[in-house]
């Protein structure tokens, strides 16, 4: 209490107070201000935390407002080459869009930013069916009725010949069940439908050496556990003179191409790739999703599990050249045999072995052994039914063909009996 | 002053001392408080958390049901809008706007899609 006043006139200014207040006040304002700035710490990381996020989806819808863009003008985008759009005409919602071929399926990326933020999304389309595409059958008329034996069982509307439906006889069986079709039959044509060769002419020059419409990115060693992304415009190419097996896990934006044959162990695992090779062998017990393009036989084992999207494409067929879908194999998909064109058909064949589903849509400009289940929708230019070595032309043994099992988001294909409807297959990113 | 930091120890401190203290702490107490509500204002907040995500299950039932009508509704205490028009470079493309207002009418949130409706042959 003996240092001097500060401001002398002022009696209550004068009143000294113990040390320790000023200790004490310093102290809580020091716990008040960690306090305080921790709280403005926590609000400014939020509120960073939330304009990033705010801005994430924001780019992510206008990525996908991107794709819708990309379906609507589909027409107008060429292959590979990238195309920036202004969504709303505002001038601030940009996106880039790419247009590729993917086997059977288009591929559209679309990316979208703002700053040094990005968000992109990668869809898989494809149409929606038609009349034909909902149908369970086209048969193309060709004067006589369509022989159903033993088992056989059609449920939906079917394009068939005039002369429709008849029981047929086959290695002492007759037709064993109450009616021969539940659903509406229509007259068809005398032609098989004709099929879209764009995407499988993009497929037939790769396979040729050629690169119109991919733009190819070629690995020099084959990639092993790695998912490949759809962004940008280049498609990876491993390509090799030898056979190729592959039992690893792999995925994406990757084509596996030999000269000889690709087999695929049932270790492997394949999201979303395509084999291209004159032979192409899948094990028994394979899961996963691939399209295949060959030109002499794809041979698919039993107890496959081949998820949507998955493609089988015979191209350029020879004699004896076949797609073999074995028993108890489950395919979501489709299956095209193209054939030389409407009227000429192929020499291929394609067999539906016993106890195997096909969940999607099937164009065989050739002979359909169908012995198994189809969910959806076949067009066959010639029905067989094999029974030791004798083949039954027009005949239908065993085989159900329903369209009461085939799911609602099961689209179409873009190839053939489609609506000018795009859709989603999937998303791929 | 000076004797203040020489001397190891101190035993008082005039009022006013205190007094300037106390109010320099309000000061920057008040200062901090008020940053913080302006943060919290302007930036993350569950309302606005929770107007985007009543936006996206709009327009998801948008989707799944097709059903791309212009239209205004209630949900939750909150008008919802839908607006659509026809992209001027296609129609086929369709500008969705999906907004939401308060009861005095001040918008709350937008958000902006594009829409492919293919014409059925």
């Amino acid at each position: 209490m003996k240092t001097a006043p500060i401001f002398r006139g002022a009696a209550i200014l004068n009143h000294r107070v113990n040390a320790g207040v000023l200790q004490l006040a310093l102290g809580i304002s020091l716990v008040v201000s960690i306090i305080c700035s921790s709280m403005i710490l926590v609000a400014y990381f939020s509120k960073l935390l939330f304009l990033n996020q705010s801005i994430q989806d924001r780019l992510r819808d206008n990525a996908v407002s991107g794709i819708q863009y990309g379906m609507a003008m589909k027409k107008e985008m060429f292959f590979s080459t990238p195309l920036i759009v202004d969504l709303f005409g505002e001038e601030t919602d940009s996106v880039e869009l790419i247009r590729k071929p993917w086997g059977i399926f288009e591929i559209l990326v679309s990316d979208a930013w703002r700053g040094s933020h990005h968000g992109s999304r990668t869809a898989l389309l494809t149409a929606m069916p038609d009349a034909i595409g909902k149908s369970i059958i086209y048969s193309p008329d060709n004067n006589a009725p369509l022989y159903l034996v033993g088992n056989a069982k059609l449920e939906g509307t079917a394009y068939v010949s005039e002369r429709k439906f008849s029981t047929g006889y086959i290695n002492r069986r007759g037709y064993e069940g109450e009616k021969l079709i539940s659903g509406e039959v229509r007259k068809s044509e005398a032609d098989i439908p004709r099929i879209d060769t764009v995407l499988l002419h993009a497929a037939h020059t790769l396979m040729a050496g050629s690169q119109k419409s991919y733009r190819i990115n070629t690995l020099s060693q084959f990639p092993f556990r790695q998912q490949f992304s759809f962004r940008g415009t280049d498609t990876n190419l491993y390509f090799s003179d030898q056979s190729i097996d592959v039992s690893d896990s792999i995925g994406g934006n990757l084509i596996v191409q030999s000269s000889i044959k690709v087999r695929v162990t049932a270790d492997a695992r394949l999201n979303d790739v395509i084999l291209i090779a004159p032979e192409i062998d899948i094990d028994k017990g394979f899961e996963g999703s691939v399209q295949c393009f060959a030109t002499h036989s794809i041979t698919i084992g039993s107890d496959c599990k081949l998820k949507y999207p998955s493609a089988l494409v015979l191209l350029e067929s020879e004699k004896d050249s076949l797609i073999v879908v074995g028993q108890n194999t489950l395919m979501e998909g489709v299956v095209v045999i193209p054939g030389k064109d409407q009227s000429i058909s192929s020499d291929a064949k394609f067999t539906l072995m016993n106890r195997a589903i096909l969940h999607g849509m099937i164009y065989v400009n050739g002979e359909a052994d169908i012995r198994g289940a189809i969910w959806g929708h076949i067009t066959a230019k010639q029905f067989i039914a094999m029974s030791g070595s004798s083949e039954y032309r027009s005949h239908i043994l065993d085989a159900e063909i329903t369209d009461q099992k085939r799911s609602r988001s099961m689209p179409g294909s873009l190839l053939w009996a489609n609506t000018n409807e795009l859709t989603i297959a999937k998303w791929l990113e | 002053m000076r004797n203040f930091f020489v001397r190891s120890r101190l035993r008082a401190s005039s009022m006013i001392e205190v007094t300037t203290a106390l109010i320099i702490i309000s000061v920057i107490f008040s200062l901090a408080i008020s940053i913080y509500l302006n943060v919290q204002r302007s930036g993350f907040s569950s309302g606005k958390i929770m107007y985007a995500m009543m936006l996206d299950e709009v327009y998801s039932v948008m989707e799944e049901t097709g059903d791309i009508e212009s239209k205004e509704f209630v949900y939750d205490e909150v008008s919802i809008y839908q607006e659509t028009s026809v992209h001027p470079s296609n129609p086929s493309l369709l500008i969705v706007r999906i907004g939401a207002r308060n009861a005095e009418g001040k918008l709350l949130m937008e958000k902006k899609y594009l829409k492919y409706v293919a014409h059925k042959e």
